[in-house]
């Protein structure tokens, strides 16, 4: 092979070369380009065939009945709260179970929306209440760690005021019943003083039986 | 060597280089490809869905369920089997942190809420008996006051010390209710209600559990 032909055919793999070169730098431009942190995607939606469907979304899951109502959404709701949520046939909130400014609330709603019952931690205490409410929301039955961490039981008139609640400290418990103006009538149990016993007041709150 | 094969010999020397660099070039492609290849958008066989917004949340469905992340990147929610198989839903806060669970612990329904320390402080659930309690706790994991059914079958309030020991309750069976009060020493202090005769009345007790008032 003459110097001539051999100069010719490195002239053609140097041109393949850099062609090769360029595909190369192309591909690797390219990857650049798109390599970039995942962007946002479509909803996944699972229809089915009599109507409803799920829809899976970067904030959670939502099942849809065949009437197109939400009935079930766990996720992130549009506050941002982590949540569990139920509704009814008309598409009414029933049940919430989420995650309140980072305080856990477990919520069931009567048809008309208002909160019937709840368990939740206090916001400040983090201690542990259930509560019943009627149906224009007053609070009517609570059990609860108190502020000061006793445990009670209260129960409360339709004015949202105790009636009666039997609670402990760690030395022994007590029961007080109170009337319509929140009068103590009765108590029974331990007194601030220690001893355990019986006691009737009158409406003025003075003492009209004791024992022992 | 002649002058023209000198000139070949650095041509070839060049090119030589330019392919080692393109091989380099092709291979950093092929890493590159590899570390940043993503699932396809579509469901497809074991392959998780990972549906994302623009505000870098996400929902992640798995074969075990839906997990969701904040745009933090913390698991807010989680729904679905848990790692030891138990089916449940998590609520996380915005540290991470465990707050409020609902789950088959052992096949029996429990709702628990936790504290920002992580400790239990109030839960509703399912015991061994199937029978339905709901449980408070302190900052401490003590039990302070319970709603449920005695192994008898009575239901019943309890109220406890700081020490879990139980301070009052209030019972009932099927002829009458109780109220039964303690002091710290665990001695019966004051009694109102049904006796097991089944008289039904009042007493207070002494520190050595002697009835030191009854009516009638």
């Amino acid at each position: 092979m003459s110097d001539l032909e051999l100069a010719a055919r490195v002239g053609r793999v140097e041109r393949v070369a850099r062609r090769e070169r360029v595909f190369a730098l192309s591909a690797l431009v390219l990857l650049l380009a798109t390599a970039q942190a995942p962007s946002a995607s479509a909803p996944l939606v699972v229809n089915g065939p009599s109507g409803g469907g799920a829809t899976l979304s970067a904030s959670g899951l939502a099942v849809r009945d065949t009437a197109g109502r939400v009935r079930t959404s766990v996720g992130l709701d549009a506050d941002g709260y982590p949540s569990l949520d139920l509704s009814d046939g008309a598409g009414r909130l029933r049940e919430s179970m989420y995650l309140l400014h980072d305080r856990p609330v477990l919520r069931l709603f009567d048809t008309a929306g208002k909160r019937r019952a709840e368990m939740f931690l206090a916001s400040d205490t983090q201690n542990g209440e259930f509560v019943i409410r009627d149906a224009t929301e007053v609070l009517r039955l609570a059990v609860f760690q108190g502020a000061k961490g006793l445990p009670e039981f209260s129960l409360f008139g339709s004015d949202a005021v105790a009636r009666a609640y039997i609670a402990t400290d760690d030395d022994g418990p007590y029961l007080v019943m109170k009337d319509a103006h929140a009068v103590t009538r009765v108590v029974a149990g331990q007194y601030t003083d220690g001893k355990f016993g019986f006691e009737v007041r009158d409406a003025a709150g003075t003492s009209v039986w004791s024992r022992p | 060597m002649s002058e023209t094969a000198v000139d070949l010999a650095g041509r070839l020397g060049r090119l030589e280089r330019g392919m080692r660099r393109d091989r380099l070039i092709l291979f950093s492609v092929l890493v590159l490809a590899l570390a940043t290849a993503q699932a396809p958008g579509v469901p497809s066989g074991a392959t998780p869905v990972v549906i994302r917004d623009a505000a870098g949340g996400s929902a992640t469905l798995t074969s075990r369920g839906v997990t969701v992340r904040d745009s933090a990147g913390k698991v807010r929610v989680a729904v679905g089997l848990d790692d030891q198989g138990r089916p449940g839903i998590d609520l996380g806060d915005a540290t991470g942190q465990l707050r409020e669970s609902m789950y088959l612990l052992n096949e029996f329904p429990v709702l628990r809420q936790f504290d920002s320390a992580g400790k239990r402080r109030a839960e509703i659930r399912l015991d061994t008996s199937n029978d339905g309690e709901l449980l408070i706790n302190d900052q401490n994991e003590k039990l302070r006051l319970a709603l449920f059914r005695t192994t008898k079958g009575d239901p019943q309030l309890g109220l406890y010390g700081s020490d879990e020991k139980l301070r009052a309750y209030f019972a009932t069976d099927d002829v009458s209710p109780y109220l039964v009060m303690r002091d710290s020493g665990g001695t019966n202090r004051v009694y109102a209600g049904g006796y097991t005769d089944g008289s039904i009345g009042l007493d207070i007790r002494s520190s050595a559990n002697a009835v030191i008032w009854k009516a009638p």
